[in-house]
């Protein structure tokens, strides 16, 4: 991962692949909170830097699917991650605040069934809890995949 | 954690009646109180009852899901039946108040979802013979799609759930459960 995070690092860095412990890229949105594994984010930048919009293949707001009742109030302060599914990379836009943090593998819990209709166009299978803090795990492929009618070129 | 109930097969509960058939069948029914009603839940059909315990909340739930609870490790999402049904009680009324104390969930699997009902009491056991069922016509109209039954038994008058349609209309993102 690569680019400046804007917010704590609330633990030290971690690698996933010890098995023990998940790095995770978290913003805020709406009132959610959204993770990403982190070595699936490439790169997060401001939403004012072109340059990484120009090269991306399409930019993803996330408020367009997470609040769309509430209609867009613009991506200008927001910050952009550049994730990479199994076929393409995508700037997805997020709030305006980044964070990472690293959580206890023990900390992530699928998300029951009963549940999974509501944030299915988001790809979330699965949440983490750590301290008071709820946050929705964002399969980047999932999202890419479900999201694409969102997806502007 | 609280009593086990007998686990069954997560079949949709005992065939009933067509009309006149095994009069003497007994079957055994969980009986919850949700907003001074009466509903029951094939016992076969109840994993388990849990104490009521707060729940974590997720977001953009719909008010009839309060949140999850964990059980050894596994998230379990709440449906508050009550404020489905617009009865009142259940997860938003009373907690921390005696009411509370009486509270249960009853963890359920149907539909290859697993839930579970929060109830102002769990009533008990009773063995509900399958010939004394009837067509839920006491049973008010948002709770009348999602009852299949009735019994008329001397603890009062039990209104049969329906779990596989209760859950289905009851899911967030579905037609009945949309967030609110």
């Amino acid at each position: 991962m690569t680019g400046p995070v804007a917010g704590p690092v609330v633990a030290g860095v971690g690698d996933e692949d010890r098995g023990e412990v998940a790095d995770l890229v978290v913003s805020s949105l709406a009132d959610v909170v959204l993770a990403f594994a982190a070595q699936r984010v490439e790169e997060i930048v401001d939403v004012a830097q072109q340059e990484p919009v120009a090269e991306s293949t399409g930019v993803l707001d996330l408020q367009d699917l997470v609040a769309p009742r509430a209609g867009s109030s613009g991506a200008l302060g927001r910050r952009m991650l550049r994730v990479r599914s199994r076929r393409v990379a995508t700037h997805v836009v997020v709030g305006e605040s980044v964070s990472l943090v690293q959580v206890p593998k023990g900390a992530r819990h699928a998300l029951p069934a009963f549940l999974a209709s509501l944030w299915h166009e988001l790809g979330v299978q699965a949440f983490v809890r750590y301290g008071e803090t709820v946050a929705l795990l964002v399969d980047v492929d999932a999202l890419l995949d479900r999201a694409e009618p969102f997806v502007r070129r | 954690m609280g009593e086990q109930v007998p686990k069954g097969d997560a079949s949709s509960g005992p065939t009933l009646p067509a009309s006149v058939a095994q009069p003497a069948e007994e079957s055994p029914l969980l009986v919850l109180r949700i907003g001074g009603v009466l509903f029951g839940v094939w016992a076969e059909q109840a994993e388990e009852v849990l104490d009521w315990h707060k729940p974590t909340p997720l977001p953009n739930m719909p008010k009839h899901v309060p949140g999850v609870l964990f059980r050894r490790g596994e998230a379990i999402a709440l449906l508050d039946v009550g404020a489905f049904f617009n009865l009142g009680s259940g997860a938003g009324e009373g907690a921390g108040f005696d009411l509370g104390s009486f509270r249960r969930v009853v963890v359920v699997t149907q539909a290859e979802m697993r839930v579970g009902l929060v109830c102002d009491q769990v009533r008990g056991v009773i063995e509900a013979r399958l010939d004394k069922l009837k067509a839920p016509d006491a049973v008010g109209q948002e709770a009348r799609e999602c009852v299949h039954a009735q019994l008329d038994h001397e603890i009062g008058l039990v209104a049969i759930l329906q779990l596989t349609q209760l859950l289905q209309a009851a899911r967030p993102g579905g037609e009945e459960g949309e967030v609110t």
